[in-house]
């Protein structure tokens, strides 16, 4: 079996188990709607898989699993105990059919038949107990999304063909994620008969892809071959990409090709292509050489980013082991005066940040990239529902981490859909109600405290409170007589079950609602606010953090733990007195120069033992408008440290983001000043 | 010279159908390759049919692919290789 195949197998054996699990969950305690989403989403996975391998008769039974698993997760049909048996035994079916298609051997009769009772069975429930749906708030993304023209360029590497993978069941499954305009087969590589190889790839496609996909989306159709082809994905209308493109593939017809087959048009060279060739020359270094080389050489270079990952690990592993060096040598005899040996390894110390800051920052991008590409799709959109908008990009010069704005770019895209289809009026409208005919939509990004703050405002109708609110109390996700904030009410629409998607495609566009944003933002450890007047517009405030692996921190101790609060988050540190505890009494909040300050107490939130020392410090850290002092024992200074997870024991654990070992071998746990804070003020509230 | 009675143009057989079509090539000025039989075809295979038409191509030698199966056609057009092999 060949290496794809083993990871789909493992892939599916994965999303069987954890629907399995799920299910029986189901039947033993209550359903849950994360069993739900959980069962719904490892359907999805399967079917899309099996889709690439071109497994079509699994891609058809999951495809009508999904379909009604779908209903039960927008509350068209409720579950019910023969649903989950029924589903049990589709799990066992899909067992079977993977097992076949991996094998390449016909189904039994006896199992056909099974499957076919069980479709039939599934069809029952999609059709029959559908229940009228409730009007759905106009929240969810209803915009039809808007199609982006895509240019994939296709070579394969030299063992492609052996994988056994088709090229043709991908350019089908392009075809079923949106439609391939234009496909040309590049031939021109392929030698004649006496030199060819038959087992080496010499053939390569350009295509024309029209779709409402991210590139990543595009890039992972790819997945199980991404290490045999070579791609070049890019928007069709971008400017100089088709220059680009020529220039990287380094063909000599590839121009006259693209030109001839109307892919793009000769103005779109602005030079000849043995000119541009010519540029690409490695500068060199040496003096004799300089002089000829003309001086228009490319400054960037192409890295895999996996090596760049794997310098981090490395690079945190340096971190934790030069911690060590330095509290042993910070532990040695003082009276010894060793002090080389110190002054070797505070510098050693310095080099060190500075080698980790240029690795942190090889990966740091400025956002406005990938922010650009977003004018198009809020162009389209706006276009396709008759809205006229001003769409105004600001900050694209902030730099944040490449991953971070790799995975924050289809929440964004999702949620300045939102604003144009749900937040924006329609001309008329607008100017009904004395507003500019032409809406508006603001993207912001700037660097503040430690993080980035991404903003997208609009000015349009704004989130109807009262309607949110109904609308949760009808799904039983808030209580009738709830005290929630204007906040809180419109932080409901990232609940999953106040979002519903609409659109039904054979690859996504069911998965991600205003729930999947949130996820994904607090994957990033960030938090995402909303702020909104009713016939004004409304704000969304992205907090996200800087960086993901490696933070500076500030080592605290608390009766016999010792803890690190990241060094982005403090304002300052202060004593507290015996004379300002007494005052203080039973209240959980201090004078501060005049304004009140709300108090965590570390002691009592964590069970930590009584103090070893007598003396008490307030550690004031904020993160956003909000401040907290956090009251610890003792404050030990400054610490570099390696973000490690806790595992998915303590994942639940509020106001830990993880944990980091000491140079000592202790292990120090790392405030999640986010949560903490929101903890707090929940408490005060 | 005719080709006849090939099962399927995969990856399986390339190396095969290589020699095979080589020496059609230096025996004949004129090949029929009939495609009636073939049950299977693959992108290894079409790239081999397509260096076997540029091949016949630079030699002067004329080549016809004839009674391609409907399935085979599909999966030709799908990677539109139809204009590389002379078929449009």
């Amino acid at each position: 079996m060949n290496e794809e195949l083993e990871i789909f197998l493992e892939d599916c054996d994965d999303q069987l188990q954890m629907m399995e699990n799920a299910l029986v969950a189901m039947e033993k305690e209550s359903v849950t709607e994360e069993d739900i989403g959980a069962i719904f989403r490892a359907v999805h996975t399967i079917k899309g898989s099996a889709g690439m391998f071109g497994f079509d008769q699994i891609v058809a039974f999951t495809h009508t699993g999904e379909n009604l698993f779908d209903k039960i997760r927008q509350g068209e049909i409720e579950i019910n105990r023969e649903m989950v048996s029924l589903f049990l035994l589709c799990k066992d079916h899909v067992e079977k059919l993977i097992e076949a298609a991996v094998d390449d051997e016909p189904l039994s009769s006896d199992d056909k038949a099974n499957g076919e009772e069980l479709t039939a069975a599934l069809n029952v429930y999609i059709n029959g107990k559908s229940v009228k749906k409730e009007e759905v708030v106009a929240l969810e993304n209803s915009v039809d999304e808007a199609a982006l023209s895509w240019h994939i360029s296709i070579r394969f590497n030299k063992d492609f063909f052996t994988t056994g993978m088709s090229i043709n069941a991908i350019f089908k499954f392009l075809d079923g994620m949106g439609k391939v305009l234009k496909n040309l087969a590049i031939t021109d590589n392929i030698p004649l008969l006496e030199e060819l190889d038959p087992m080496l790839p010499y053939i390569g496609f350009e295509l024309l892809f029209l779709g409402a996909s991210s590139k990543e989306e595009i890039i992972d159709v790819f997945e199980f071959i991404k290490d045999d082809v070579d791609l070049i994905i890019f928007l069709s209308d971008e400017e100089g990409s088709y220059e680009t493109l020529c220039k990287q593939r380094n063909e000599e017809r590839l121009q006259a090709l693209l030109i001839e087959t109307e892919f793009t048009t000769v103005d779109s060279f602005t030079q000849e292509l043995h000119e541009a060739e010519t540029t690409v020359v490695v500068e060199t270094t040496q003096e004799e050489a300089a002089p000829t080389i003309k001086k228009k050489t490319s400054s960037s270079l192409r890295v895999d980013s996996n090596k760049i990952d794997k310098l981090i690990n490395y690079m945190s592993e340096i971190v934790i082991a030069n911690s060590k060096i330095l509290s042993l040598v910070s532990s040695e005899d003082e009276e010894e005066e060793n002090s080389e040996l110190h002054e070797a390894a505070n510098s050693m110390k310095e080099l060190l940040e500075h080698v980790r800051d240029g690795i942190m920052d090889i990966r740091m991008v400025q956002v406005g990239e990938s922010f650009n590409k977003y004018n198009r799709i809020v162009n389209d959109t706006a276009k396709k529902i008759g809205k006229d908008i001003e769409f105004v990009i600001s900050g694209g010069d902030t730099e944040l981490d490449k991953t971070v704005v790799e995975r924050i770019s289809d929440p964004l895209v999702h949620m300045l859909r939102n604003s144009i289809d749900h937040g924006i009026e329609l001309p008329q409208e607008r100017v009904a109600s004395g507003k500019s005919a032409k809406g508006r939509v603001d993207l912001r990004a700037y660097p503040d405290s430690g993080s980035i703050v991404i903003e997208i405002e609009d000015n349009g109708k704004g989130l109807d409170r009262d309607k949110i609110l109904e609308k949760a109390i009808a799904n039983g996700l808030v209580n009738k007589n709830n005290n929630l904030s204007d906040e809180d009410i419109y932080k409901l629409i990232f609940e999953a079950g106040l979002s519903t998607a609409e659109k039904v495609s054979d690859i996504s566009g069911r998965g991600v609602g205003m729930d999947v944003v949130r996820r994904n933002i607090e994957d990033l450890r960030g938090t995402i606010e909303i702020a909104s007047e009713l016939g004004k517009g409304s704000k969304i405030t992205i907090r996200l953090p800087l960086t993901l692996a490696i933070i500076d921190g500030f080592l605290v101790q608390v009766g016999e733990t010792k803890y690190i609060i990241p060094l982005e988050n403090i304002k300052e540190c202060i004593e507290l007195t015996p004379k300002e505890e007494q005052n203080m009494g039973d209240n959980e909040f201090i004078n501060l120069r005049g304004e009140m300050l709300p108090l965590l107490n570390v002691r009592t939130l964590l069970n930590e033992k009584e103090s070893l020392t007598k003396r008490k410090n307030i550690v004031i850290v904020y993160f956003g408008k909000k401040s907290v002092g956090l009251l610890v024992d003792e404050l030990l200074g400054e610490y570099q440290t390696v973000i490690k997870s806790l595992g998915e024991v303590f994942d639940n654990l509020v106001g830990v983001s993880g944990g980091s070992i000491l140079g000592s071998g202790e292990i120090a746990l790392i405030f999640d000043i986010p949560r903490l804070i929101e903890l707090k003020s929940r408490v005060v509230e | 010279m005719l080709i006849e009675n090939i099962k399927e143009i995969t990856i399986y057989e390339v190396q095969t159908l290589k020699t095979l079509f080589l020496d059609a090539i230096k025996e004949s000025k004129e090949i029929i390759l009939d495609m009636a039989t073939v049950g299977k075809i693959d992108m290894v295979g079409i790239q081999l049919l397509i260096s076997f038409v540029k091949t016949a191509q630079s030699k002067n030698i004329q080549l016809r692919l004839q009674n391609i199966p409907e399935s085979i056609l599909q999966q030709i057009e799908l990677s539109r290789c139809e204009t590389p092999l002379g078929l449009t």
